[in-house]
This record gives C-alpha cells, sequence and structure tokens, in this order.
C-alpha cells in the first residue's frame, strides 16, 4: 500500500457525478442526481448463437446441424443504488411514471464542480434510458432529508467521451480546398486501424484530387482523378464497395470501386441528371439507397453506382440550390439556399416543403436523428423536434457567422460536432456531448484557428471526427485534419 | 404557411391578368415606373423587385419551368399556346411560380436588412 499524500488528496481528489437529462434533446439541460458516484455495473449481453438442424437424409431418424444463427441480445442493463435528496428522488419517480427514455451523463473530473457538467476528463453516456424497477427506503425522512433509491435500467447506447486532438493529415498531398470527407465505416465497430477516410480537393491544376487512406489515417494515397477534367467536385460518399463524387458543374456523378481507385477505375455516369441542376451533396446509407440533391431543386435516387439516376424531387417544390442531405429510415430532408428545407418521410416517394429556421438564409448543413429530429446549419445551428414546424436556436457559446457542418455520431447519438466559420473567418469545430444542448471546444483540441474555412466533417463514431476545408482563401491550400482520443 | 401560400399565388394571379406566355415580361413593364407612388406598399415593392430579379438575374430558369410545363400539359407550339385553355395555362403558371416560394421569402429577408 503506497503513502498517502495529504497533498494530493486535497488536490487531485477524482469526483464522479452522475446527471440526468430528462430528454436527449438541446431543449433539456443536465440535472445532478448523484455526487458520490457512477452508475452501477452496466452489463451488456451479447447475442447468443442458436444451432440450426435439419431433419438427416443419411442416418433414419437423426439430426443434422447446418449452422446457427444469432439470436438478438438481450436489452443492456445497469442499476444504481443512490442516497439522495428528495427532490431528485421525485424527478426519478416521475421518470419511471412516465416511462419516457432519458439520458445519465456521468462525468469523470478532477477536482470538478458538481454543478459544472461541461468540464471533465472523461464521461459516461447512457442513451435511452429506462427504470425497470425503483426501490425507495421508508418514507420517513430523516435530518438529511435524504431518501435512498435503489433502481435497475435498461438503456439503448451507452459509450464513454474522451478529450480528442486534431493532428493534420496528408499535408504534403493537399494543395487546394478540401471540399469532403467521408468515414467508413461511420460507428466506433472493428479496427481504428482499418478505419477508411476519403477526400475530395478542388480542381489542383488538372483535376480533383481523391486522397484517402485505408489504415486509420496512417498513410495516405492521392489519386487526381482526370474522369472529372477541370469541373469543381462537390461531395464524396464511400457506400458498400464504392467511392462516388458527385459535381454540380460536369452535371454527373463519378464512381469506382473501392479496390480500385486509380484514375483509369472511375466511370462518369451523367444520365438521368437534368441540365442546370447538376447533383451536389450525397447521402449514401447503403447501395440501393443512395441520393443526390441538385441544383434547382432536384433531388436525385441512385440505386446501384453505374446506373442512371432518377428524380424524386424536380424542382416543383423549390427552385432553390440544395446543399446537403441526411436522413434516417424513410426520412430524407434536404436543404439549400433561401431557407429552402424539404423532407420526405416515404424515402423520397412524397415531398413536402416546411418554412425552414431562418428566412432568407442559405442552409449549409443537415442531421436527421429521426423522422422527428433534424438539425441544421445556416447562420447558426437550428434543431426541430417536430419536423419543422418549430425551430429552436442552439446557443453554441460563441458568435459565428455560418455552420458549414453539422454531424452526430452514429452509435452514440448524443455526441455531434459542428463546423463554424466566425465572421474573421476563423473555422472552429465544437463538439456536444449532450445532445445539443451544451456546445464546446475546450474537449476537442489541437485544431488550427488559423483556418479560414470548414466545409465538411466526417464522424466515426464518439471519439473520432476528421474535419475539412480551406486554409486560406487566398492560397487556395486545404487541409485535412483527424481528431482521436 | 398561409401566409406564404397567398405570397405565392400574387405573382401567379398578376401574370393571369395579362396575357400568360407575355407574363414575365408584362410584369416587368409595371416594373418600370419605381418611384410613380409615394406610399407603396412595402409588398408590392418586395414582390416588384423579386419578380425583376426572376426576370433579369436569371432569365432562363423561371421562364424555362414554364416553357417545361407547358410541354408537360400537350401544349409545344406557337400555335398550341396561343389557342390553348386558359385554365390550363393559369395551372402551369401557378406550378411553375410555387417553386420560387424559397426566393420570394429570401427577397424579404434581404429586404428588410437594405432598409
Amino acid at each position: 500500500m503506497g503513502t498517502i499524500n495529504r497533498e494530493d488528496i486535497l488536490t487531485k481528489r477524482t469526483h464522479v457525478y452522475s446527471f440526468i437529462q430528462r430528454k436527449g434533446s438541446p431543449r433539456y439541460s443536465l440535472e445532478l442526481f448523484s455526487l458520490h458516484g457512477a452508475m452501477g455495473g452496466a452489463e451488456e449481453p451479447l447475442g447468443e448463437p442458436e444451432p440450426r438442424y435439419r431433419k438427416s437424409v443419411t442416418r433414419r431418424g437423426a439430426w443434422d446441424r447446418v449452422g446457427e444463427i444469432e439470436s438478438p441480445p438481450d436489452a443492456p442493463t445497469t442499476s444504481f443504488t443512490e442516497l439522495m435528496p428528495r427532490a431528485t428522488a421525485t424527478l426519478l419517480e416521475q421518470l419511471k411514471k412516465s416511462g419516457e427514455p432519458f439520458a445519465v451523463h456521468t462525468v469523470i473530473h478532477q477536482n470538478a464542480d458538481p454543478q459544472n457538467y461541461t468540464r471533465w476528463e472523461s464521461k459516461e453516456v447512457f442513451d435511452g434510458v429506462r427504470l425497470t424497477s425503483i426501490t425507495r427506503n421508508d418514507a420517513e425522512g430523516d435530518e438529511d432529508d435524504l431518501v435512498q433509491i435503489e433502481a435497475d435500467a435498461q438503456f439503448a447506447a451507452f459509450d464513454r467521451v474522451f478529450p480528442i486532438t486534431f493532428g493534420e493529415k496528408a499535408g504534403t498531398d493537399i494543395t487546394k480546398e478540401v471540399v469532403a470527407v467521408a468515414v467508413y465505416p461511420e460507428d466506433d465497430r472493428g479496427d481504428p486501424s482499418t478505419k477508411e477516410i476519403y477526400a475530395i480537393t478542388k480542381v489542383d491544376t488538372t483535376a480533383p484530387k481523391l486522397v484517402y487512406s485505408t489504415n486509420g489515417g496512417a498513410t495516405f494515397t492521392a489519386e487526381s482523378l482526370t474522369v472529372i477534367g477541370t469541373d469543381e467536385p462537390d461531395d464524396v460518399a464511400v457506400v458498400g464497395d464504392y467511392v462516388i463524387v458527385t459535381s454540380s458543374a460536369g452535371e454527373a456523378y463519378y464512381f469506382a470501386r473501392k479496390d480500385d481507385l486509380a484514375n483509369a477505375g472511375w466511370t462518369k455516369v451523367a444520365g438521368g441528371i437534368q441540365a442546370g441542376s447538376g447533383p451536389t451533396a450525397i447521402y449514401a446509407p447503403a447501395v440501393g439507397s443512395i441520393y443526390f440533391t441538385g441544383l434547382g431543386g432536384y433531388v436525385y435516387k441512385l440505386t446501384i453506382p453505374g446506373r442512371d439516376v432518377t428524380a424524386l424531387e424536380a424542382g416543383d417544390l423549390t427552385a432553390q440550390n440544395l446543399a446537403a442531405i441526411h436522413g434516417a429510415g424513410d426520412t430524407l430532408v434536404a436543404v439549400g439556399a433561401d431557407n429552402a428545407v424539404l423532407v420526405s418521410s416515404n424515402a423520397g416517394r412524397t415531398w413536402s416543403s416546411p418554412t425552414g429556421p431562418a428566412a432568407g438564409v442559405a442552409l449549409n448543413a443537415v442531421h436527421v436523428w429521426d423522422k422527428d429530429t433534424f438539425w441544421i446549419g445556416g447562420d447558426g445551428l437550428y434543431f426541430t423536434g417536430d419536423r419543422g414546424a418549430s425551430w429552436l436556436a442552439v446557443n453554441l457559446g460563441m458568435t459565428v457567422a455560418s455552420v458549414r457542418a453539422v454531424r452526430f455520431a452514429r452509435d452514440l447519438k448524443g455526441v455531434g460536432y459542428v463546423g463554424v466559420v466566425t465572421a474573421t473567418p476563423t473555422a472552429h469545430v465544437l463538439r456536444t456531448t449532450d445532445y445539443g444542448a451544451e456546445w464546446e471546444t475546450f474537449s476537442v483540441g489541437g485544431f488550427v484557428t488559423s483556418n479560414e474555412g470548414i466545409n465538411a466533417l466526417a464522424v466515426g463514431g464518439p471519439n473520432y471526427v476528421v474535419a475539412a476545408g480551406v486554409v486560406t482563401a487566398v492560397g487556395e491550400d486545404g487541409y485535412l485534419a483527424l481528431a482521436t482520443a | 404557411m398561409t401566409k406564404r401560400k397567398t405570397d405565392i399565388e400574387q405573382p401567379a394571379a398578376a401574370a393571369q391578368e395579362t396575357e400568360p406566355a407575355e407574363a414575365p415580361a408584362a410584369v416587368v413593364q409595371d416594373a418600370k415606373p419605381v418611384e410613380a407612388p409615394v406610399e407603396q406598399d412595402v409588398l408590392q415593392r418586395i414582390a416588384r423587385e423579386w419578380i425583376s430579379n426572376l426576370v433579369e438575374k436569371t432569365p432562363t430558369v423561371a421562364a424555362d419551368r414554364i416553357a417545361a410545363g407547358l410541354h408537360a400539359a400537350g401544349i409545344h407550339t406557337q400555335e398550341d399556346l396561343a389557342h390553348a385553355n386558359v385554365n390550363l395555362v393559369r395551372r402551369v403558371l401557378v406550378a411553375a411560380l410555387q417553386a420560387d416560394a424559397h426566393s420570394l421569402t429570401g427577397t424579404a429577408a434581404r429586404f428588410r436588412l437594405e432598409d
């Protein structure tokens, strides 16, 4: 047993506080419920393989084992036992009665102030928590008016969040503004050293450059895509075995297989694209469901790379140039110039046009959580929880001229990033770990703030983000920066 | 939502009163005597600026959409259009100009700033 240093006890004590967020939404701030510790142990059962048999054709009356299938796992659970103030106990009782999922944030920090949940060394975020049982001690108040609660809870997702630090990547390959970046896979399952990063630059002398890494950013390869020529690219996406680039100037999309990204492996496809309405942004959740926005209010669908696109929306609802598209399930949201917002709840078969969040403002970015909740970046960051019927202007904690990109982690939606530009202009990356209620820069260090612009963010997990943009508009030099824990 | 709808229909309704095919040109002529009334309705000023932008700054887009709509409605020649059912042409005009609701509201947002 080591010597206890009194100085260390006083100055280096690590505190653990837990906070409840009534809903995973920027409209709800965090409420302290545990001063003494964290959630109890979390149990995450994995699916068990179930054997499958068939009647044997060679042995009478016997069964042959032909394989197994994964059964769905039981829900992960956690529990806590906590002596808490009566008011907090009442809040838990309410949450139990309402049955609505809430979020729990466990903040770990040295010498932390229990009222300050925006400073942490690491934190745990439990998403979609539901109480399954709750036990309280007898109702007689003791002199401290504290109540002991024991509760069991199920949760939908859990992850640890760490401070992350940016480092520039592919600095020598990138000499022009980076217009878009994509990461595969978008969650943090699998080996981080096999993560793939694809970035596309503006035309570099004769053609745009694809700069990519298939080893988590350890090394990069640059490929000049002369198939695109001098048409400026708009977006890059990776889906299945394909990498896709759009160019509204070229009025075409370009694709190649991931294992053959050399210039000769790329194919240009212009079929189905309306003249004057070239494709801009890409949303590609899966092969078979690839969506492009276009100039002049167009939205296109592509099934398999190589085929012609079909127009889902042909500028009937808006004539504005659309700049971004994202979705979740069958919900798609596209945004563009002059406050244009298009929403489809049936995978693009029909579209509606709710009034956007900021009159006359060019909307640059969109992220969809589910069928009702979207984030939109324009002159600020906006959130809706009712399909665009009402908008919340989110406080980013700094004055920004425009929000250029917004992305949340796929596997833990409470953690997200925005890329903003101030009036100076200076680019920043802000992070939230509590569903957008608070945004901060202290846990995303190392971002070079002399960068003047940011065009895209790609998120590969709660602790993994890639930013791309322009260093100076004058020299047109671009950058690609990767931040991990 | 309701407010925006009336905004959209204003230019379309204005266009209907004149010869449909020449609607944008007719409105531009209206826009020329800018200083005429002293107490000009602000919505009128916005609508005039918007429609002049629509015609002058993006000369092809709105007209092209009207032409494409006419073709889609089965009107293919000058003669067809001259003798077309005005209700059909009205529907084409509404359909073609409703896509500019965002640009009208955007003009209004910027108009206030400029004032």
